[in-house]
């Protein structure tokens, strides 16, 4: 029961920040750099889940892809695949609440990258794609990565989206969090206290990770 | 000296809030978050110097409140384990009462193609899903009994989804993710529109449902909470309780 809520919540949330890290460097690089109409609010907006209670981002993604929702109607007619109740599911709602920090980290990793090196870059030839694999990339590498494991702790965190998208069945959808619940409103005191130990001692871990990894360099 | 009278000013806000009449804290079921907001009504009307405030939750997580010293008068659980249990730890002020009792249904969603019909149907692989209360949720007790009893129990695990209470099983089932649902026959009535009542659980299969009502040891308000538990068990109240589905005995 253990091994199995363990090994499930990092499997949801490592597939989750692998998505997090591919989406947010995107939309950071592109909240830093670029310049266009509505900057500010589409920044806003995207930045919600991570300040929504997780049951509205729970809400607004069962209404989403829900068996009847509005994308998942077509998708489950089309595939008969739903997120609900699905592994998958749990990782859709760790990416939702999780690539807001990234992103964040992302733009401000990307706004403390020296301009004058990608300028440089630009008068030996290189275009914009090269410029950002060879210099904006690996001078922003730190902060990215404290961004991408903060996120993971996010995501190995998740509850209340969770439950609602993917349910709570034991083997399938019960993440660490979920599965302490369980312990814990079934009166398991002995199962729930070493079940939230490991998730503490992970969870310190990882902002440990990520704090000597920005060290002197993270503004959020 | 303008900052510190404001902070006194605001620490009274959210500390002293009582005054005139005296409040009762009722923790109750969440299967009977609808019926008791209708007694409340009528029984502030009628008793005007008490205020009820009423806290729902699943009958396990408010035991497990009312054990870590939540401030609580009246207690009203969805099973008699639960309060039989807290009887035995010293915490209630009496021994409790049976006020009514309730039924199981199997519900399934509005629009369904295939409804299942009687037990054996929640074999057919067209039933997916089936949604019932997670470990420590009553109503999950009863439905593991029903099951067991058809020996159904063992061959229908690997359907089940776990709710945290039955107000998420009816929500599961009514949009449409689970395909079948365990639920009481009085949630059946309170979201008539959203599910649909494939049939009634025979009593014969479970143990009976009992709702039972009682002051607890540390009550602030042993009066006031001994008024609320004689006004439930009064012929309005049973009238309200009634028309909700539920069965007094």
């Amino acid at each position: 029961m253990i091994n199995e809520a363990l090994g499930l919540s990092i499997l949801v949330s490592l597939t989750a920040t692998v998505f997090v890290a591919l989406f947010g460097i995107a939309l950071g690089y592109l909240f830093a750099r670029g310049s266009f109409r509505g900057k500010d609010w589409i920044e806003a907006a995207l930045t919600l889940p991570m300040i929504l209670p997780p049951v509205v981002t729970g809400y607004y993604l069962v209404v989403l892809t829900g068996r009847h929702g509005w994308i998942g109607g077509f998708f489950y007619e089309w595939t008969g695949f739903s997120f609900v109740f699905s592994w998958q599911g749990a990782a859709l709602a760790a990416f939702v609440v999780a690539y807001p920090i990234m992103m964040r980290f992302a733009k401000s990793a990307f706004l403390g990258v020296n301009r004058e090196l990608e300028h440089v870059s630009a008068t030996l030839g290189k275009n914009r794609l090269q410029t950002f694999f060879r210099i904006t990339l690996p001078l922003a590498k730190n902060a990215l990565w404290g961004g991408a494991i903060l996120s993971f702790a996010r995501a190995i965190g998740e509850f209340g989206a969770t439950l609602m998208i993917a349910g709570n069945i034991p083997g399938e959808t019960q993440t660490m969090p979920l599965a302490i619940y369980d312990a814990l409103v079934s009166s398991r005191d002995d199962l729930a206290v070493t079940l939230v130990l490991i998730l503490t001692v992970i969870s310190i871990a990882i902002v440990a990770v990520s704090t000597r990894l920005t060290r002197g360099k993270m503004t959020l | 000296m303008r900052t510190i009278l404001t902070c006194f000013l605001l620490l009274g806000i959210l500390f002293g809030c009582t005054s005139g009449e005296s409040e009762i804290r009722v923790s109750a079921a969440s299967s009977l978050t609808d019926v008791l907001a209708e007694v409340t009504v009528l029984f502030e009307s009628r008793f005007p110097q008490y205020k009820i405030k009423a806290n729902f939750a699943g009958s396990n997580v408010l035991r497990q409140q009312i054990e870590a010293g939540a401030p609580v008068d009246v207690f009203v659980p969805a099973s008699d384990k639960t309060m039989n249990g807290m009887l035995e730890q010293g915490l209630l002020l009496s021994a409790p009462v049976p006020l009514f009792s309730n039924r199981l249904a199997v519900v399934v969603p509005g629009g369904a193609k295939t409804r299942p019909e009687r037990f054996s149907d929640l074999t057919h692989p067209d039933v997916k899903r089936i949604a019932i209360g997670g470990p420590g949720v009553p109503v999950r007790f009863y439905t593991e009994e029903a099951l067991k009893r058809l020996n159904l129990w063992k061959s229908l695990t690997p359907k089940y989804v776990y709710a945290s209470g039955v107000r998420q099983v009816v929500d599961y089932v009514a949009r449409g993710e689970a395909d079948a649902g365990f639920v009481y026959l009085t949630d059946t009535i309170v979201f008539r529109n959203r599910l649909v009542t494939a049939w009634t659980v025979p009593d014969s299969l479970h143990s009976p449902i009992v709702y039972p009502g009682a002051a607890l040891r540390d009550a602030k308000n042993v009066e006031g909470a001994l008024s609320f538990l004689g006004f439930l068990e009064s012929a309005p109240a049973r009238e309200i309780f009634k028309r909700h589905g539920f069965e007094i005995k």
